[in-house]
C-alpha cells in the first residue's frame, strides 16, 4: 500500500457525497425529473435523497479521513526527491500544502472537468446530474469550510485538469525522526496561513460537517417533504400511476421556509386532533 | 482484475454469471479514478453501480484511522479480516 493509494481513499471519502447518486435525486421523484419545489429546497437547504443518517456518515467519514491526513502530515515528512538530505524536517503545514492540498484540489477540479466535457458531449451520466450540480455540491464541500482548502475557482476554466492520478513521483517519504503529536486536529487546510496550527476539535463529525450539511440541519429542523408521506407536497396519482405534484407555479412562488413551516405546523395540529 | 479495467463477458454457451467485487488497498488510486469514470458518464461505461460497495470503501478508512491514528493493533481481533469477511469481501 503507497501513499498515493491512502491519499487517493482520502481524497474519496472527502468527496464521496459529490460521487453519490442520491445527491442528485429527491425522495418524491426518484429517478424523475424533480418539481420546482424540490428544486428550490434543493437550492435552500441542499435537501435531496441522501438520508440524514447518511449524511451523518458521510460526514463522519470525511472528518476521519481530514484526521488521517493530518496524522501523516504530523508522522511523515515529505521531500522532493531530488533534495539529497533535507537540513531540516519541513513541517506537517508545508506537507499537506505542497502535496496532500493539490492531490485534493486538482482532483476535485479534474471530476468537474470531466463532468463538463461529458455533458458537451451528450453524454448524461447520473440521472437529474448536470456539470452545474456537481459544482455546486464541491462548492458547499469547499467553501466555507475551514478544515478544507477554500480558494478554488470552479467557475474558471478547468480544461488543464485532465487527470485523477497522483502523477508527480518526484517526491520522498520518510518517517518524521520526531513526529508531532496529534491532540487535536489544526487546520492546516485554511492555506496559506502558515501561523494555522491551532488547535480544535478532532471530533470526526464536527470535522467533516460541510457547508451543504448545516444548510440541511437548518431546513430539516423546519421540516421536509419525505418519501413516507409525511410533510410530503400535496399530490395525486396520475394516470400512470405515479405521483402528481403540486404545480409548479405555486412551488416556485412559496418561500420553502414558509412552505415547510406550513406542513409542519399541520402535522401538529393533526396529531393535536 | 485490476480496478478501472474495461471488460465484458463473453460465453460459448447461454449461461449464468456469479462473480464477487473486493477492494484491495494497492490498488486503491484505479478503484477512485473507476469511481469518477462510472460517476461522469454512466451507463457508457458500466452496466451496473454498485453503491452498496462503497460503504466497503468507508471502512477502510475506518480501518487505517483506527491503526494509525488511534494506534490500535493490526493484530488484535478487531482487524482481523477473518473475523470480518465483510470488511474486504462480500
Amino acid at each position: 500500500m503507497s501513499l498515493i493509494d491512502v491519499l487517493s481513499l482520502c481524497n474519496y471519502c472527502i468527496m464521496a457525497n459529490v460521487l453519490d447518486y442520491n445527491t442528485y435525486q429527491f425522495p418524491l421523484s426518484k429517478g424523475r425529473k424533480p418539481t420546482a419545489r424540490e428544486l428550490h429546497l434543493r437550492d435552500w437547504y441542499d435537501y435531496n435523497a441522501l438520508s440524514p443518517l447518511k449524511r451523518r456518515y458521510f460526514a463522519y467519514i470525511r472528518g476521519l479521513a481530514l484526521n488521517l491526513l493530518v496524522w501523516i502530515a504530523c508522522n511523515y515528512d515529505i521531500a522532493p526527491a531530488t533534495q539529497e538530505e533535507p537540513p531540516v524536517e519541513s513541517a506537517p503545514c508545508e506537507v499537506m500544502i505542497e502535496v496532500m492540498t493539490p492531490f485534493l484540489t486538482n482532483q476535485a477540479c479534474a471530476i468537474l472537468n470531466y463532468k463538463r466535457r461529458a455533458e458537451a458531449q451528450d453524454i448524461p451520466g447520473v440521472p437529474n446530474c448536470t456539470a452545474a450540480d456537481v459544482q455546486r455540491q464541491l462548492e458547499l464541500l469547499f467553501y466555507d469550510n475551514p478544515n478544507i482548502i477554500n480558494d478554488i475557482d470552479f467557475d474558471s476554466d478547468l480544461s488543464l485538469y485532465e487527470t485523477f492520478a497522483f502523477g508527480d513521483c518526484s517526491w520522498r517519504v520518510r518517517k518524521r525522526v520526531a513526529p508531532m503529536r496529534l491532540p487535536g486536529i489544526f487546520k492546516t487546510f485554511v492555506v496559506y496561513v502558515l501561523s494555522c496550527l491551532r488547535l480544535a476539535e478532532d471530533d470526526p463529525h464536527t470535522v467533516g460537517t460541510t457547508k451543504g450539511d448545516r444548510m440541511f440541519e437548518r431546513g430539516a429542523t423546519l421540516g421536509f417533504p419525505s418519501s413516507k408521506g409525511q410533510g410530503a407536497p400535496k399530490q395525486t396519482v396520475n394516470d400512470d400511476g405515479g405521483p402528481e405534484q403540486e404545480s409548479d407555479e405555486d412551488g416556485e412562488n412559496r418561500d420553502p421556509v414558509n412552505g415547510s413551516e406550513g406542513q409542519t405546523a399541520g402535522r401538529k395540529r393533526k396529531r393535536a386532533s | 482484475m485490476k480496478p478501472n479495467t474495461p471488460h465484458a463477458v463473453f460465453t460459448t454457451e447461454h449461461a449464468i454469471a456469479l462473480g464477487g467485487h473486493f477492494y484491495s488497498f494497492t490498488n486503491l488510486q484505479d478503484t477512485v479514478s473507476a469511481i469518477i469514470h462510472c460517476f461522469a458518464t454512466d451507463n457508457i461505461v458500466t452496466n451496473t453501480e454498485h453503491p452498496e460497495m462503497r460503504v466497503l470503501l468507508f471502512r477502510m478508512m475506518q480501518y487505517l484511522y483506527k491503526f494509525y491514528v488511534k494506534g490500535a493493533d493490526a493484530r488484535s481481533e478487531l482487524f482481523s479480516f477473518t473475523s470480518d469477511p465483510a470488511l474486504i469481501f462480500t
